[in-house]
């Protein structure tokens, strides 16, 4: 199934979503209802992960991050308009909870749990967007997630990061896009190309392996990245290559990634020498809670 | 479809190192149906490596005591099982050849010792492959029936007779000789549904079954 296919059956009687909704039935026989339901549950879990975590002292496993979610709230955005820094500040609070053992929604991972509901936070909060058209978008950007784990991967240790912060970021871009225009197609195609475009070939390499650094800050930079791509296909800004060989490209890059950029905590920043010190530091203590 | 894109609701920060190590701890735990008192876990080399940083050690712990991935007194697993006071260790093992992932539960109380062999393969998705060290295959999709019987005629017979008489479908099905000297094998039956604690008793009660356990899905946000 091509994304393209799925966003050229939209007309006056059939939304995007019950186009996706339709497609799922007759692939697995599974109740439809039941799937919206669950939908709705992850939605109301990514608000009360946030609320629940705010307030919390978020210190992480191995001590490496923690307090950069306050660092963001406690700041007067000087650049950022207050929908995108909010979305940032949401991204960091619920990926440090996640380093720290929290409860969180894996979407599409654990690693890129920051990002949808950062999105999803701020639309509702500073665009009025309530939570039923927000399910709505969920629906759809989630079949975005299925093709993408088809023809390339969702997995750090298969494709890097950009299938992990990737996919979240695309699904969150096509998810701000549906939210705002549910009958623009060539802007619910092109969000996410031009989000998986702009992070293509991105590298998985956490320092020790663990979930902290970089993957934390990657969320907030989606985040704003997912923002910029949905602004610019709502101005009409077109990607010229389409959304579903965008997809495949990245699955062929992902492949061809040494294996040491792919979550193994070898290459990219996870070899640089501070990493290799805060490792052998971190070693050296046993961590107590 | 769509299930493996969005959720599952757990705690962090690892779904193959956390959740999948709490699953793999509660498969334990149904399957060993008792108190446990000591309990190693055989970590494979590279799973070992992170075990910390990704808290794989409170996911196991949890999961033998029964927790869920999502329940956030997981983080409290340690103090939780010394409080019990069941004695474990981690120890790093290499399994040639095997999933990166693998781990292998031994736990024991007074009356029994159990072993058990698995692996998380991805997302928080696990696949059971050892029981006793005899190979299996159990996914923990399906509500399941874990049996220890006599290799003798008859004895599948037996349990699958009252499966039907109480209208239990059956999703999977797999009987394997555990050993051949004392006449053993063990069962695995994956069902369509939950069968009720009367039909688990009465399959117990058989002659050829010499221990059941039942152990529901693992999959608990679906």
């Amino acid at each position: 199934m091509k994304f393209e296919t799925l966003v050229s059956k939209i007309d006056n009687e059939n939304s995007l979503k019950d186009i996706i909704l339709n497609w799922y039935y007759y692939s697995t026989g599974n109740s439809v209802e039941k799937f919206e339901e669950y939908c709705e549950f992850l939605i109301e879990e990514m608000f009360s992960s946030y609320i629940n975590n705010r307030e919390k002292i978020n210190k992480s496993l191995a001590g490496w991050v923690g307090d950069n979610a306050k660092k963001m709230r406690f700041h007067n955005a000087l650049f950022l308009s207050e929908t995108v820094k909010f979305a940032v500040e949401v991204a960091l609070t619920i990926s440090e909870s996640n380093a720290s053992m929290a409860r969180i929604v894996a979407c599409p991972t654990a690693g890129a749990c920051g990002i949808i509901p950062g999105v999803l936070i701020s639309l509702n909060k500073y665009k009025k967007i309530d939570k039923k058209t927000l399910k709505n978008s969920f629906v759809v950007s989630s079949a975005l997630g299925e093709l993408i784990k088809r023809e390339a991967s969702i997995s750090g240790a298969v494709g890097g990061c950009q299938a992990e912060i990737g996919t979240a970021a695309a699904m969150a871009s096509l998810l701000i896009v549906y939210s705002f225009a549910p009958d623009n197609k060539r802007a619910i195609l092109s969000a996410p190309a031009l989000t998986l475009k702009s992070i293509m070939g991105l590298v998985c390499d956490p320092v020790g392996g663990y979930v902290e650094i970089p993957c934390v800050k990657r969320n907030a930079f989606a985040v704003s990245t997912s923002f910029t791509s949905a602004e610019m296909a709502l101005a009409g800004i077109e990607s010229k290559i389409p959304v579903d060989e965008v997809i495949i490209a990245m699955g062929q890059v992902g492949r061809s990634l040494n294996e040491e950029l792919r979550e193994t905590g070898k290459g990219g920043i996870a070899a640089s020498k501070t990493a290799k010190k805060m490792i052998k530091d971190f070693k050296d203590v046993d961590i107590a809670y | 479809m769509l299930y493996d894109v969005i959720g599952p609701v757990m705690i962090g920060p690892s779904s193959s190192h956390t959740a999948g190590m709490v699953k793999l701890g509660r498969a334990f735990h149904y399957i060993f149906n008792g108190k446990i008192e000591e309990v190693c876990f055989y970590l494979n080399e590279q799973l070992f490596s992170t075990y910390k940083g990704h808290g794989s050690d409170r996911a196991l712990l949890g999961g033998i005591m029964g927790i869920n991935e999502s329940d956030e007194s997981l983080i409290y697993s340690i103090d939780m099982a010394k409080d019990k006071g069941i004695k474990y260790r981690f120890i790093c093992t290499n399994f040639p050849g095997k999933h990166p992932n693998t781990v292998k539960i031994v736990g024991k109380n007074k009356n029994k010792t159990l072993s058990m062999e698995g692996c998380s393969i991805g997302g928080s998705s696990v696949i059971i492959k050892m029981i006793q060290n005899q190979k299996v295959n159990i996914v923990g999709i399906f509500p399941s029936l874990i049996i220890k019987n006599r290799d003798v005629p008859g004895a599948l017979a037996s349990i699958l007779y009252i499966l039907r008489k109480n209208d239990v479908n059956i999703s999977n099905l797999s009987l394997i000789r555990s050993d051949k000297i004392k006449k053993t094998a063990i069962c695995v039956i994956e069902l369509d549904n939950k069968p009720s604690s009367a039909v688990i008793e009465c399959i117990k009660k058989l002659k050829n079954v010499l221990e059941i356990s039942f152990m529901p899905k693992l999959e608990v946000n679906l």
